[in-house]
C-alpha cells in the first residue's frame, strides 16, 4: 500500500484551495498574481515540462534574477518530481559551465540577461532537451510553456527521500560540492522556519536574500506554505524597499545587516510609519548593538536572528524577537550571539575526536534534524566528513555560553595548529582590527619545519596611517596569549575578496605559502 | 529494525523531551490544580528512570503497554517513555464495560496494564484472563506503585533506538457502526500532528495551555505532546472540572485552551465568570460539535479571545479542517451560518469530497471527505480489507460526508455508513434527525435504513418522546405531518418507532447497529 504523504509540492495546490484569490506574488509595480493563477501556471508549466521529455529526477537549472516565473519553475520541478538547481547568478563562464557539467540538467531556464550566456554555452552541453526563457522573447518562452499545457495536477509520487534540490555551495575553502536535497529537508526547512520565524496568519513579506540561495528559497516557499503573499523584486534596493516597508502593507522582511544600514542611511527613511511591519528577520552576520538600536527605534518591530549552513543542514539556531529585547533591556552581550538551537534541531560542540568541549569552550557546531541533506554528489569523501556518526558539521566553529547561547568562532578550517596548541583566528583579528592603524586584517597559518604551522596576520593600513609590526606584536600580546601572537605580519594593499565581499583566506595561504618559497629560493 | 545513516540524523518524536529539557531544563513542562509543577528537566529525569526500569523489566521495542486512567503526568510519562523504547502504549476509554475492556485486550495483547485505583473492581482478575500481561501497576496513589517502579529505574539518557516508522500508538475507534478497529499510529503521525497543530493553533513561546479532552483520546496526547515539542506548560487536571478551569483563567494563568461546546457552556454558567478581564486568555478552540451564535458572542463577550473550530478523524487522520478565528469574527458579523462549518482544510492536508469511485464531487453536492497528509495511521490491526478500504488510491476516507460551498468552506453531512439508498436516492439521516429534532415532543432520535425488496432500502425512525402523553401511534402520525411539510417526499420515514431511550454506547453516541437489530 502506498502511504499517502503530503509533498512539498502540495503546499502551492493547497494554499490556492483554501485561498484561491488572494495573492500569492505582489511586484515592485504594485501587480499581484493569486495563488489559483500561480497554480494553474505551474500545472501547465508541468505539463511542458513532461511533454519536453523533463520529469521524475531529470535535473532543471536556473541561472535568473529573482522574479514569479523562478519559483514558479522550482514548483513545477517539485511536483513532477524533478530537481531544480539554482545558480548563483554573479558566477563567471567558466564557473557556470564547470556546475553545468556537474549537474547534468535536461533544462535550463535563464532571466534574459544571461541569454548571452546561454547561447555561450549552448554548443558545449549536449544533454539539455529545453533551454528556457522567464521573461524576454529568447529561447522557449516560459509564458508559451504555460500557454500550451493543461491545468491538471501531476500527482507524481515523491518520497521523502526523494531528491528535490541540487545546490551548489559558495566554496570559499575549496571546490564548489553539489548538495543533495531531499524532500524531507525542504518540507522540515520551511516547517521550521514557520515556527522559528514567529509567523502569524495573514502576514505579507519580503525577503532580500536572492531565490538561488536556500534562504530565499525557504523564505519563499514558507510564505506559500502559510497561504500568505509574497513580495518579489528582480534585486534589492533601499528605494523600492523603503516605500514597501512604509506602504502599510507589508508585514517584514529578511534583509542582511548592510541592507538595514542602508536603508537607516536613506533620506526618506523618517518620513514614513512602520505600524504594519511586524519582524525583520536577518542572518549572515551579527548586528552591532548601534545598528540594532536604530533599527529598532526607527522600524519598532521584532528582529529575529537565523543562523545555519542552511545549504546542507538546515536552519540550525535562532536568537528570538524577544531574546533580542532582553539584549536591549541591559544583556548587551546577546547581541553578538546567533542565539540558541532552533525547533527539531540537536546540538552540539564537539572537538575534532567528537567529544564534547566543556561549556564555554570553542568546538565545531554539530548537528542533527530532520533538515540535513542526503550529501554531496558525487563526493562520498566530502560526505563522510560532513556527516559523521549520525551528526553533521558545517565547519562552523562556536562556543554555547552558561544559558546555551551561541557565539560564532569562524571556520574549523581556518583553525591553526602551532605546536599542538589549536589557534582561532578571530580571536587574533579580533584584537588587531582595535588597533587604530589596522584598516581590515585577517589570521592566516603557515607551513613551519619547527612548529608545523605558524600564525601570519595580513593587515591593511587604516587612512593615513602606518603600521608598525613592533607595535602591533605590543597590543596582542596584551590581549592575547604569547602562543596566539603572530611571528609574522604582512602588509598589503588589499585583501583577496570574493563575489559576496568576504575575504579568501584560501587565496590568502596560496598567496603566503608562494611568497614564502620566493623568500626561500631567493 | 536497525536505524540507517538517514534514521541517525533525524530527530525522532522521543527526543523533543530531552531537547526541551536541555532548552528551557527549569520551566514547567506540567502544571497541576493545587499549582504545583514539574519542570521539563524533572519530566524528562522521571522518563528516563521509567525506560530504564521497564527495560529492566524485559519490556522494549515493539512491546505493548495499555492505560485505564484518568489523565496525569504518569499517564504522560508512560507515553513518553513508549516514544523513547520504540514501545506502543494502548490507551483505553475509561468508560467502557469490563467486556469490552476484554475485547481490546484479546486484540492488543499488552505486556503491561497500568490502571487508576477506581477501575481496580472494573480490572479485576484481568492479568489471568489476560496471560500476556505481565506487569499490572496501579498508577495514583501513595505511595504509587508506578512511582515504586520508577525509583528502580535510573536517570540517564538512553540511546536513540526509534524511528518515524515505528509504531507508538494502537488506539481503538470507539465502533458506533461495527466492531472496534485497532488504529496503528505511528511516530511519523504523532511528530506531523504535533507541527501541525503548533502552527494550526498558533503556538507561543509564553503559552501555558490547558486540553480538556482526555489524555486517551489523540486530541489529548497530542495537545501534550504539542507542549513538550515546542517548549510550553501544560495544565494537567485528571478531568475537565469546570470551577478548577475557571479558577485556572481567572488568574490569568492559562493562555489557550482546547474544550469542546458543552465544557464552554458549561463554564459560562459558573458564577461570577463575567467578572473578570481574561487578559492572557488568546485563544479557545473546540471540536466535537458547533458552537451556537448566541453561545459564541456570550463567549466572545465574556473571554474576548480568539476562536477556533478544530475538525478531524484525529485517531486514524490527525487534524483535517480548521475554521479560523476570523471566520469565527466573520460569523459574528452577519454570516452565522458559518459556525456550522468546519471551515476548510487544515496544515499540509490536501482534502477531497469525492463518490464511490473517487471523483471529485461538484461544489454544493455531498461527497465522502477524503485526505491525503503526514498525520494518516499506518492501518487496522489485523484487517487489511478495511486497511485497503480505508485507503483507495492513495486517499484515506474515514466515512465522513461533507458538501463545500461556493466560497470553499465545508459543511459535514452525517457518516457515509449510516447513508440510505432508497430507490436509488441517497437520503442522509442528518437531515432527518435534525427536522425531527425541531418538533418540542422529540427528546432523542435517529434514522437508519433498513432492507426492502422494492425500494432497496427505507428509512426508519426510532424516538424517545417522555412527554408525550398520546398513543405511539398518533406520535408516529404527529411526526410524519411534521417530516412531510418540511422535507421531500422520498426522506419521509416509512415506520417511525417509539422508544423509552435510545440505545447508546460509553461515550453518548447513538448506537445505530443496535436499533437495526430491534427493528429486525
Amino acid at each position: 500500500m502506498a502511504r499517502p504523504m503530503t509533498r512539498a509540492g502540495d503546499f502551492l495546490l493547497l494554499s490556492a484551495q483554501r485561498a484561491p484569490d488572494r495573492a500569492c506574488f505582489v511586484f515592485g509595480d504594485g501587480s499581484r498574481r493569486t495563488f489559483a493563477e500561480t497554480n494553474s501556471r505551474v500545472n501547465r508549466l508541468a505539463a511542458s515540462l513532461r511533454a519536453a521529455g523533463v520529469g521524475k529526477g531529470h535535473r532543471v537549472a536556473i541561472l535568473a534574477t529573482d522574479s514569479g516565473e523562478y519559483v514558479e519553475v522550482m514548483i513545477a520541478c517539485m511536483k513532477v518530481g524533478a530537481i531544480y538547481v539554482p545558480l548563483n547568478n554573479r558566477l563567471t563562464d567558466p564557473e557556470v559551465l564547470t556546475l553545468l557539467r556537474r549537474a547534468a540538467p535536461s533544462a535550463i531556464f535563464v532571466s534574459s540577461r544571461y541569454v548571452p550566456l546561454a547561447e555561450r554555452l549552448k554548443s558545449r552541453l549536449d544533454d539539455v532537451v529545453l533551454w528556457g526563457s522567464l521573461d524576454g522573447p529568447d529561447l522557449a518562452r516560459i509564458t508559451d510553456l504555460i500557454d500550451a499545457g493543461t491545468d491538471v495536477e501531476p500527482d507524481v509520487p515523491v518520497s521523502d527521500d526523494d531528491v528535490l534540490g541540487l545546490a551548489f555551495t559558495s566554496g570559499t575553502t575549496g571546490l564548489p560540492k553539489g548538495v543533495l536535497q531531499p524532500q524531507r529537508m525542504i518540507k522540515s526547512l520551511f516547517t521550521t522556519m514557520s515556527i522559528d520565524y514567529e509567523i502569524v496568519p495573514d502576514e505579507f513579506r519580503y525577503t532580500a536574500s536572492p531565490i538561488f540561495h536556500i534562504a530565499g528559497q525557504g523564505m519563499l516557499l514558507m510564505h506559500i506554505m502559510r497561504s500568505f503573499p509574497s513580495l518579489i523584486l528582480p534585486q534589492f534596493g533601499e528605494e523600492p524597499v523603503l516605500r514597501w516597508m512604509q506602504s502599510g502593507e507589508l508585514t517584514g522582511a529578511f534583509l542582511v545587516p548592510t541592507m538595514i544600514s542602508r536603508l537607516l542611511d536613506h533620506p526618506d527613511v523618517g518620513n514614513g510609519s512602520y505600524d504594519a511591519v511586524r519582524s525583520i528577520i536577518y542572518g549572515g552576520a551579527p548586528m552591532s548593538p548601534r545598528l540594532l538600536r536604530r533599527a529598532m527605534n526607527v522600524f519598532g518591530c521584532g528582529f529575529i536572528n537565523a543562523f545555519g549552513a542552511a545549504t546542507e543542514g538546515g536552519l540550525q539556531s535562532v536568537l528570538s524577537s524577544a531574546e533580542h529585547r532582553r539584549a536591549l533591556a541591559g544583556e548587551e552581550h546577546l547581541l553578538g550571539s546567533i542565539g540558541r538551537p532552533s525547533y527539531g534541531v540537536e546540538m552540539r560542540i564537539v572537538d575534532a575526536a567528537g567529544r564534547d568541549v566543556p561549556r564555554g569552550e570553542i568546538g565545531e557546531i554539530a548537528t542533527r534534524s530532520d533538515a540535513v541533506m542526503s550529501g554531496y554528489l558525487e563526493m562520498p569523501e566530502e560526505t563522510a566528513a560532513a556527516i559523521r556518526d549520525g551528526w553533521f558539521h558545517a565547519g562552523d566553529l562556536a562556543r554555547m555560553d552558561p544559558e546555551g547561547f551561541l557565539f560564532l568562532e569562524g571556520r574549523s578550517k581556518d583553525m591553526i595548529i602551532r605546536g599542538g596548541e589549536n589557534i582561532y583566528p578571530v580571536e587574533i583579528e579580533t584584537v588587531l582590527s582595535r588597533h587604530p592603524s589596522i584598516a581590515h586584517v585577517a589570521v592566516v597559518g603557515r607551513a613551519d619545519p619547527h612548529w608545523g604551522e605558524v600564525v601570519v596576520a595580513y593587515v591593511t593600513a587604516a587612512p593615513d596611517a602606518t603600521i608598525d609590526a613592533d607595535e602591533l606584536r605590543t597590543h596582542c600580546r596584551a590581549g592575547l596569549a604569547a602562543y596566539k601572537v603572530p611571528s609574522a605580519f604582512e602588509i598589503v594593499d588589499a585583501m583577496p575578496l570574493n563575489a559576496s565581499g568576504k575575504i579568501l583566506k584560501r587565496e590568502l595561504r596560496l598567496q603566503d605559502a608562494a611568497r614564502t618559497d620566493q623568500a626561500v629560493t631567493s | 529494525m536497525t536505524r540507517s545513516p538517514r534514521d541517525q540524523l533525524s530527530i525522532s518524536l522521543g527526543e523533543a523531551l530531552p531537547l526541551s529539557a536541555a532548552r528551557f531544563p527549569d520551566r514547567a513542562c506540567f502544571l497541576f490544580p493545587d499549582g504545583s509543577e514539574h519542570s521539563f528537566s524533572e519530566t524528562n529525569s522521571r522518563v528516563n528512570q521509567l525506560v530504564s526500569a521497564l527495560r529492566a523489566n524485559g519490556i522494549g521495542r515493539g512491546d505493548r503497554l495499555a492505560v485505564l486512567a484518568l489523565d496525569s503526568h504518569r499517564y504522560v510519562e508512560i507515553v513518553l517513555a513508549a516514544l523513547k523504547l520504540g514501545a506502543v502504549y494502548v490507551p483505553l476509554n475509561y468508560r467502557l464495560m469490563r467486556p469490552e475492556v476484554d475485547v481490546l485486550l484479546e486484540r492488543a495483547r499488552p505486556v503491561a496494564l497500568f490502571y487508576d485505583d477506581r477501575y481496580a473492581p472494573l480490572l479485576a482478575g484481568v492479568a489471568e484472563q489476560h496471560p500476556s500481561i505481565r506487569m499490572f501497576l496501579r498508577l495514583d496513589g501513595t505511595p504509587s506503585e508506578f512511582d515504586a517502579l520508577l525509583e528502580t529505574g535510573t536517570d540517564v539518557e538512553p540511546p536513540v533506538v526509534a524511528t518515524d516508522r515505528d509504531l507508538i500508538g494502537l488506539a481503538f475507534t470507539s465502533g458506533t457502526t461495527g466492531l472496534p478497529k485497532g488504529v496503528l499510529q505511528s511516530q511519523r503521525m504523532m511528530k506531523a500532528i504535533v507541527n501541525a497543530q503548533i502552527i494550526d493553533y498558533f503556538a507561543q513561546p509564553d503559552d501555558v495551555r490547558y486540553c480538556a479532552a482526555p489524555t486517551f483520546h489523540i486530541s489529548g496526547v497530542c495537545g501534550l505532546l504539542m507542549g513538550v515539542s515546542y517548549g510550553f506548560t501544560s495544565l494537567l487536571l485528571p478531568q475537565f472540572d469546570p470551577t478548577t478551569v475557571l479558577g485556572f483563567l481567572k488568574e490569568d494563568r492559562v493562555t489557550a485552551a482546547f474544550l469542546v461546546p458543552t465544557m464552554i457552556s458549561t463554564v459560562l454558567q459558573q458564577p461570577g465568570v463575567a467578572d473578570h478581564d481574561y487578559e492572557r486568555l488568546r485563544l479557545i478552540y473546540y471540536g466535537a460539535s458547533p458552537m451556537s451564535p448566541t453561545m459564541l458572542r456570550r463567549a466572545m463577550g465574556v473571554f474576548g479571545c480568539d476562536f477556533l473550530n478544530a475538525f478531524g478523524a484525529g485517531t486514524e487522520a490527525g487534524l483535517q479542517a480548521t475554521l479560523p478565528p476570523a471566520d469565527h469574527r466573520r460569523a459574528l458579523d452577519g454570516h452565522p451560518d458559518l459556525l456550522g462549518s468546519i471551515g476548510k482544510a487544515s496544515f499540509g492536508v490536501a482534502l477531497r469530497l469525492v463518490d464511490d469511485d473517487m471523483n471529485d464531487v461538484p461544489d454544493g453536492e455531498v461527497g465522502e471527505i477524503a485526505t491525503r497528509s503526514d498525520q494518516l495511521m499506518d492501518g487496522y490491526l489485523d484487517m487489511p480489507e478495511e486497511t485497503d478500504r480505508a485507503f483507495t488510491s492513495g486517499w484515506f476516507r474515514a466515512g465522513d460526508l461533507a458538501y463545500r460551498d461556493k466560497n470553499g468552506y465545508l459543511y459535514l453531512h452525517g457518516r457515509k455508513k449510516d447513508m440510505i439508498i432508497r430507490g436509488g436516492e441517497n437520503v442522509y439521516p442528518v437531515e432527518i434527525e435534525s427536522v425531527l429534532a425541531e418538533h418540542p415532543a422529540v427528546a432523542q432520535c435517529s434514522v437508519i435504513g433498513m432492507p426492502d425488496e422494492h425500494w432497496g432500502e427505507v428509512v426508519r425512525a426510532f424516538v424517545s418522546a417522555p412527554g408525550w402523553t398520546g398513543t405511539d401511534e398518533e406520535l408516529a402520525a404527529e411526526l410524519t405531518a411534521h417530516c412531510t411539510s418540511r422535507l421531500a417526499r422520498y426522506k419521509v420515514p416509512a415506520k417511525i418507532h417509539r422508544l423509552d431511550v435510545l440505545p447508546t454506547n460509553a461515550s453518548g453516541k447513538i448506537l445505530k447497529r443496535e436499533l437495526r437489530r430491534r427493528a429486525e
